[in-house]
């Protein structure tokens, strides 16, 4: 069986449009924001048009549609999790919102001496929620190195964790580079010295299922819409046992059973951590896309991707000069690539692509720490989702033989 | 054909790859644009309120240098006031809120539809505009 990618477009009516001067859009920014999948935006509307209520407070006919369709969406998300039970996933804002609930909760728990360990891999989400936390608490703070090829040190990880250190935080996948953290490495010196294991999976998430049982982590966090859904709307996993344990990240409406002048009585697990009225309709968009996702062939689109970023490399190493920045061979990676070109700038690279109808990221991709160990400022990034398809990558590799012979 | 005159500012731009510094400047600011890494040094040396003499040192993108260059060769004799009068009609003009009628800044005429680089080009200006409240 081949991958059908005309079928998967056809799913994703916004890249048929036209962009800057009319001419095609060839959208290569997936790592920052995938397009959205037409389920999703069927969900979005059904729900807005036949469900808009809020949910688990009212009785009215509107309130239970609502309160139902949210409820499902948390059995989605967990079964493309693979979570023991959908009351392990919290919705929230998006992956940054599910880090710092962590932080939030873990806030009362460090102390000084104890120690977390990121590394210099890090979003920034991963990063700062952290760095604030240590330097609130008086815990120490370890940032795990790379090597110059971009990848985690994986050789120093044992004199990074000692026996006080009571988290590891890393991300799933590099937003820079795109290569996959060795998870199991992680998992088992977390477990020898009992400490958790917190994935940022923002940029694994679009790639197809999570198994979070199978990765044997603490918890799990991801936006939707970096997979093919709409904006504001996140995910926290936690192993149930541990989500027990979390202190409410907000207070408000909708996480508590009893108040009096003095006191409170918060609602059990997963509402205690969603204050407030939460993110429904993109809640339960998400749950829409994920389910389409599922009925998906990963592997297929595994090759598929695998198939464009091989063009997308070969391109690029024909222009002189240019550095592509991470390891290319057959270390687990995602399609993405950031590059950089001498005495071009990247934003420069970035306008030429886009008045051409090409979409890439130029900057520091919130990533600084990592640009600065691989002695750049800033590059520019191309990232493909699934739906990309042969003509956006030529589009690519032209745009960028333009941008050289103009910037040069 | 892009909507920027992209040769013209890349030889802009050219102008002050190199840096330019001033050892006995009276004021110095840097600023950066996060988005993108542009980073912008300016030296002035100032006689009776007045720019009489620039340093710089800027690592950026093409809009940023050629803005950088624009700035270095108009700044001589300029105060806060008026820097602060052609920053104005820069930043009206990026935002189409008004028409051109400085020459130098038509180079940037085709930028309006480009929010996301307007930062960069007028970075240049507002590092300069900081060191002179600095030296108030």
């Amino acid at each position: 069986m081949s991958f059908d990618v005309t079928a998967i477009r056809k799913h994703f009516p916004s890249l048929a449009q036209t962009a800057r001067n009319g001419v095609p859009l060839h959208y290569l920014d997936n790592a920052a924001t995938t397009q959205l999948a037409q389920s999703a935006l069927d969900a979005y509307i059904q729900y807005e048009m036949t469900a808009r209520a809020n949910v688990q407070r009212g009785s009215h006919y509107l309130a239970e549609r609502a309160s139902d369709a949210y409820a499902a969406a948390r059995v989605s998300v967990g079964r493309y999790l693979n979570a023991e039970s959908s009351r392990e996933v919290v919705f929230t804002s998006g992956a940054t919102a599910s880090i710092n609930l962590l932080a939030a909760a873990y806030r009362g728990l460090l102390k000084e001496g104890d120690e977390v360990l990121v590394s210099a891999a890090e979003h920034h989400s991963n990063f700062l929620p952290w760095q604030r936390l240590c330097q609130e608490s008086g815990a120490a703070l370890k940032v795990l190195p790379i090597l110059p090829d971009g990848t985690l040190d994986m050789a120093a990880l044992p004199s990074y964790v000692s026996d006080r250190c009571q988290l590891i935080a890393i991300t799933h996948c590099s937003n820079v580079t795109g290569n996959i953290t060795d998870v199991a490495s992680i998992v088992r010196i977390a477990k020898s010295v009992g400490a958790q294991v917190l994935l940022d999976g923002a940029q694994m998430a679009q790639h197809g299922p999570v198994d979070v049982q199978a990765l044997g982590i603490d918890y799990y966090v991801f936006s939707g819409h970096k997979c093919f859904a709409p904006n504001g709307v996140g995910v926290f996993w936690a192993r149930e046992e541990l989500l027990a344990q979390l202190p409410p990240f907000q207070v408000g409406g909708g996480m508590v059973n009893y108040v009096d002048n003095n006191t409170a009585k918060f609602a059990s697990y997963p509402h205690q951590l969603e204050a407030g009225t939460p993110p429904i309709a993109q809640a339960v968009a998400l749950a829409a896309a994920l389910e389409w996702m599922q009925t998906l062939d990963w592997v297929l689109i595994a090759e598929h991707e695998k198939r464009l970023f091989d063009r997308a490399i070969a391109g690029l190493q024909t222009i002189t000069d240019i550095r592509l920045l991470g390891r290319l061979d057959e270390v687990e990676r995602h399609s993405l690539i950031s590059f950089t070109l001498p005495s071009i700038h990247p934003h420069d690279i970035c306008h030429i692509l886009d008045e051409q109808g090409i979409a890439l990221r130029g900057g520091h991709h919130c990533a600084q720490p990592l640009l600065r160990a691989m002695q750049v400022k800033s590059s520019s990034r191309v990232s493909i989702a699934a739906y990309n398809d042969v003509a956006d990558i030529d589009a690519f590799i032209n745009g960028m033989t333009r941008a050289v012979e103009v910037l040069t | 054909m892009s909507d920027l005159p992209i040769r013209q500012l890349k030889e802009m731009s050219l102008n002050v790859k190199k840096p330019h510094r001033l050892p006995d400047a009276d004021v110095v600011a840097k600023m950066d644009n996060p988005l993108c890494g542009d980073e912008v040094l300016i030296e002035l040396k100032m006689v009776d309120g007045k720019v009489a003499a620039i340093g710089y040192n800027v690592d950026a993108c093409i809009l940023c240098e050629a803005a950088t260059n624009l700035l270095v060769t108009s700044i001589i004799g300029t105060n806060d006031n008026s820097l602060q009068a052609r920053y104005d009609h820069l930043q009206s003009l990026l935002t189409g809120q008004s028409q051109c009628d400085d020459q130098q800044f038509a180079v940037f005429k085709g930028a309006v539809n480009y929010s996301a680089r307007h930062s960069c080009i007028l970075l240049p200006f507002q590092t300069a505009l900081k060191a002179l409240q600095a030296s108030k």
